[in-house]
């Protein structure tokens, strides 16, 4: 996965872009047999390990309890208004892509979500067509050509690279709940957490449930889902080379694909 | 949203689609049976399809890697026997209910370098959520065969590859084979 680096068509932000760039390089992670590099791995795997015990002593009991404890409607209540806050992130990011329609429908869906929709508890704009996207910095930078950078595995907030992690600090500064102090802030940003927490639970189960080896699969599944989003759900394929291995298969005694009936019949009973 | 989605007929859709087609009918049958079915039911019923519409050994070859080589003939047969296994109670356990989802192949296109068909499809959710099934098909004896699936823009033979060459390499084949027959008897037992 390579792209091109070239510089930005946004001068106000070139500076920050040269900043982020002498830091992550234009390198991408992907070597050109596809293998990812992960010059942090011992790193990333620590915290990883450190990530999955607070995941299993104290993000999920309270997640559960959380959505034990309150009503699917009240969940969604709370979603909603969250994701709408979020949404004056999502426009930045419109704009500074480069996304004016985008940018226009996200506002709109904005103001009515923050009107009609009681400060964002209620989704109103989606059956009005206007949807809602996924935009962040870290795409954004991903779409001026900037590369991944190396893989980061980021205490308490999980899989990053590079060339994501500003989007911590943006997203900070983009959320309206950061410039409200006291106890209600302190309040809304801990159910931030928790909401995000609640709503990854089955995402978490799945990966529980497929990977082999759970650092691999979480490393490779977030790269190239973060590729998926900066191409807009077009993302060129991952580059590998099937053809080698036809090849060899061809020249293989043993496991000709026809070859294997008493396997196949095997294989069709259950456990 | 529902209506800007095309639905490719079969008359008009090529080889590769037609496989996509029929993996995703099976799946759907099963997941509207999946209460009755239970999760040996479910099992049972998809083990043809799946082997019939994946070149699993392919992929079980290529998942592996480099270390192939250094299998045996008899580990070689029995990796992927227990990955067929696996593949198929994988699709058994994830695919047990139904909501109203949908299946909608959008497009079917070459990939370059004759890398085969690329069937570009969509999983409609409910409530009107995408998820992007996008499956790449080798030709094999004149039959179309799925070798990956792209699912959001995650590649399942990319993660196979990258999980499985790496536990081969630092703890062996019967900890692979170990690993697999877990997730079988996991799966089985949860559903």
């Amino acid at each position: 996965m390579t792209r091109k680096c070239h510089k930005p068509a946004y001068p106000v932000l070139a500076m920050l872009v040269t900043v982020v760039g002498l830091m992550t390089g234009c390198a991408t992670v992907a070597t050109s047999t596809g293998e990812t590099q992960d010059p942090l791995e011992p790193v990333n795997r620590s915290v990883y390990t450190f990530n999955d015990y607070l995941d299993r002593y104290i993000g999920k009991p309270v997640a559960d309890g959380y959505v034990f404890v309150t009503p699917e409607f009240a969940r969604l209540g709370v979603s909603n208004f969250l994701d709408n806050i979020r949404d004056v992130n999502v426009i930045v990011n419109d704009f500074l892509q480069g996304k004016v329609k985008q940018g226009f429908s996200d506002s709109g869906r904005f103001l009515v979500n923050s009107t009609f929709g009681l400060g964002g508890l209620f989704d109103h704009a989606t059956p009005l067509g206007l949807p809602q996207h996924t935009e962040d910095f870290g795409q954004t930078l991903g779409v001026w050509g900037l590369g991944e950078g190396p893989y980061l595995m980021l205490p308490a907030f999980g899989p990053s690279t590079a060339r994501d992690a500003p989007n911590l600090l943006i997203s900070t500064f983009a959320n309206v709940l950061f410039f409200v102090t006291g106890p209600v802030a302190l309040s809304l940003s801990a159910l931030g957490f928790i909401d995000k927490r609640a709503r990854a639970d089955q995402a978490i189960q799945t990966r529980d449930e497929m990977a082999v080896e759970p650092y691999l699969f979480t490393r490779e599944a977030y790269l190239q889902h973060r590729r998926f989003l900066v191409y807009d759900g077009n993302p060129p394929l991952p580059e590998m080379n099937l053809e080698e291995t036809y090849a060899e298969m061809m020249d293989d005694p043993v496991l000709l694909p026809d070859q294997d009936d008493q396997d196949s019949e095997m294989r069709r009973t259950v456990d | 949203m529902m209506s800007l989605l095309m639905e490719v007929s079969p008359s008009s859709a090529g080889e590769a689609t037609n496989v996509v087609s029929r993996l995703q009918t099976a799946l759907l049958t099963v997941m509207k049976d999946a209460k009755q079915l239970g999760y040996h039911g479910r099992y049972k019923q998809l083990a043809l399809v799946v082997e019939d519409t994946h070149d699993l050994l392919f992929v079980a070859r290529f998942a592996v890697g480099p270390q192939w080589a250094k299998l045996t003939e008899d580990q070689r047969t029995s990796l992927v026997a227990t990955f067929d296994r696996l593949s198929i109670a994988t699709y058994a356990a994830r695919f047990d209910g139904y909501a109203g989802e949908q299946f909608m192949v959008i497009s079917e296109k070459s990939l370059p370098r004759g890398q085969g068909q690329l069937v570009e499809s969509h999983f409609v959710k409910p409530n009107g959520e995408i998820v992007h099934f996008n499956y790449v098909l080798r030709q094999e004896n004149e039959h179309w065969k799925i070798v990956n699936i792209i699912v959001n823009g995650v590649s399942d033979l990319a993660l196979k590859r990258a999980e499985y060459a790496r536990v081969l390499e630092k703890d062996g084949f019967q900890a692979l084979k170990a690993k697999f027959e877990e997730q079988i008897r996991h799966y089985a037992q949860e559903r």
